[in-house]
């Protein structure tokens, strides 16, 4: 039964590299459009998205409507099947005043069902050897390319994962005309100037383009990325899933029991966060973070990024530095462990300014110093290194 | 029109002795029937192929449904009951070892938060089983579960560490 799932997951993964390729080099037998409509917008205009077991790619629109084209394609697919996969899918979309309101709901596809399984599998797998080996690699630092190429390739590392947990040998396969195949794509191109309220659920969603609108999300159980986010409007409240993003500059973010944020480059932003481990590629101006036991971990920073300030409670901050690097890092609070080039320093308390201060690291190379890392913290770990963590 | 059935067995009696050649006139009428049979025994096999065709496939199609289902559903309990007992066994260590009464009553309220949630998932999982994210969903929020316990009883292991080895005071 293992290798039936198994040869199945392979049509599945086949069939992405497949979505990945041009269309055109296979011939599929039937295109069936779910929903083909467009709406003209003015600066006002709202589009509210309600999505629930759909994945989508988001674009940017080439003038002012939004445009939403969803469509399902079938080669050696039994007729009973494809009217299933069809009659499971629930799609509308309206217009009323200033407000787009798309939704949709997908269910049951046979891919997924198949791909759950294995993936099930693979959960119980990684859990087993989770639990029976719970020390912590080192972590060494990444270049900011390096976080940025795993952005990137978020879903094939996930991909390679899956393969790796099945010792199923990444190959090239070669097409068979009998092969069954079902590619499924929706594309949301929305205008720049628009504001975007989206509720996502069991969701995926991919953002081909920068995306600079104004976004209001409630995500949950959802996979987001971005290339370039940024609004100082902005606001999301994501809990559980996945969200990696190249550029997060300006709004308020909000995390939640995530299992991998991944950024390239965070400015300008606030992040609220519990439960949620965080890894960013470069640290840039004036962010601040409110947290409540998450692990996070800050490659680089940019060399004027002025400000950071951490409000957190049982958190776990892994740091790294340049020597070559101007800054001062203080840390104030209580009942906190630092380990510096995985050392373990003790602390006396002292007071200034009425707040105790637990570290003061002051890296100084020039006559100004420009910026400061300001850490609040209780019950926490601080760790920082210029080359590698050790747990 | 009254009539009395002892007559009947009194009429019977004049029919005791048969015709010494009643078996080969039998036999002989037999073979003057029709013959009809010749094409019974396709019709009957055609039936039968066509009831066993349908029942078969009908039954096949029932299985399969069964065997694609039934193994999702049964490896989510599997994975679930695995799981809720991993879950209780952290849960309980972590409240021997945390001495903050805050932090526990926060992850306690963390905890049914994200067991309200599994609730609901599994409601949507009941509805669809076999949908990858909803799925996805109901291990990602046990394996959360699971991990947030054991990080924070590593956290405060490292926090409880005695000071015997720190390198200076800053």
């Amino acid at each position: 039964m293992k290798n039936q799932f198994r040869i199945l997951l392979l049509m599945l993964i086949t069939s992405t590299i497949v979505y990945a390729q041009k269309a055109s080099e296979i011939e599929m037998d039937e295109k069936h459009t779910i929903y083909k409509e467009n709406f003209t917008t003015n600066h006002n205009t709202t589009l509210v998205l309600n999505l629930n077991n759909t994945s989508a790619q988001v674009m940017e629109s080439p003038d002012d409507k939004v445009y939403v084209e969803y469509t399902k394609e079938f080669k050696n697919t039994r007729k009973k099947r494809i009217q299933d996969q069809l009659k499971l899918l629930i799609v509308s979309g309206k217009k009323e005043d200033n407000k787009i309101t798309y939704s949709s709901k997908g269910r049951n596809d046979i891919h997924d069902r198949l791909y759950s399984f294995e993936e099930l599998m693979i959960n119980r797998s990684e859990k087993n050897k989770f639990l029976k080996d719970s020390l912590r690699k080192p972590v060494e630092r990444k270049s900011l390319d390096s976080v940025l190429h795993e952005i990137k390739a978020s879903d094939s590392i996930y991909r390679n994962k899956l393969l790796g947990a099945l010792k199923i040998k990444p190959r090239v396969k070669k097409w068979k005309k009998s092969d069954q195949i079902i590619i499924t794509k929706m594309v949301v191109k929305i205008p720049r100037n628009i504001h975007v309220r989206a509720t996502l659920e069991n969701s995926n969603l991919v953002f081909m383009d920068d995306f600079y609108n104004r976004a209001t999300m409630n995500v949950r159980n959802s996979k987001l990325r971005f290339k370039s986010i940024g609004n100082s409007l902005n606001i999301f409240d994501f809990d559980n899933g996945y969200f990696n993003a190249e550029v997060v500059s300006g709004g308020s973010y909000s995390f939640a029991n995530a299992k991998e944020v991944r950024i390239g480059r965070l400015r300008n932003s606030l992040l609220t966060t519990e439960f949620t481990k965080i890894e960013i590629g470069k640290i840039g101006s004036k962010n601040k973070i409110i947290d409540f036991n998450s692990k996070f971990i800050f490659h680089n920073f940019s060399k004027d990024f002025k400000v950071l300030e951490m409000n957190t409670e049982y958190s776990e901050i892994s740091m790294f530095f340049n020597k070559s690097m101007d800054y001062e890092l203080k840390t104030l609070g209580n009942n906190t462990r630092h380990y510096i080039e995985n050392k373990l320093f003790d602390y006396k308390l002292y007071k200034k300014n009425m707040k105790p201060i637990m570290l003061d690291v002051l890296n100084k190379t020039s006559e100004t110093l420009n910026n400061i890392i300001t850490i609040n913290t209780t019950n926490g770990i601080i760790r920082i290194s210029e080359d590698v963590i050790k747990f | 029109m009254k009539q009395d059935i002892r007559d009947l067995f009194k009429q019977e009696d004049d029919l005791e002795v048969l015709p010494e050649n009643h078996r080969a006139e039998f036999l002989e009428k037999l073979k003057k029937q029709p013959n009809e049979e010749s094409s019974i025994p396709w019709v009957k096999i055609a039936a039968v192929v066509l009831i066993v065709l349908t029942v078969g496939v009908s039954v096949l199609y029932n299985t399969t449904e069964v065997e694609e289902v039934s193994p999702i559903i049964a490896q989510i309990e599997a994975v679930e009951a695995e799981y809720l007992e991993d879950i209780k066994a952290e849960w309980e260590s972590f409240i021997a070892l945390a001495e903050d009464d805050v932090l526990v009553e926060r992850f306690r309220k963390k905890l049914d938060e994200l067991d309200l949630d599994y609730q609901e998932i599994s409601i949507q999982f009941k509805n669809g089983p076999n949908n990858i994210m909803v799925v996805e969903g109901l291990i990602d929020n046990l394996q959360t579960r699971l991990q947030i316990l054991k990080d924070i009883q590593e956290h405060i292991k490292i926090l409880n560490q005695n000071n015997e080895n720190h390198e200076k005071s800053i």
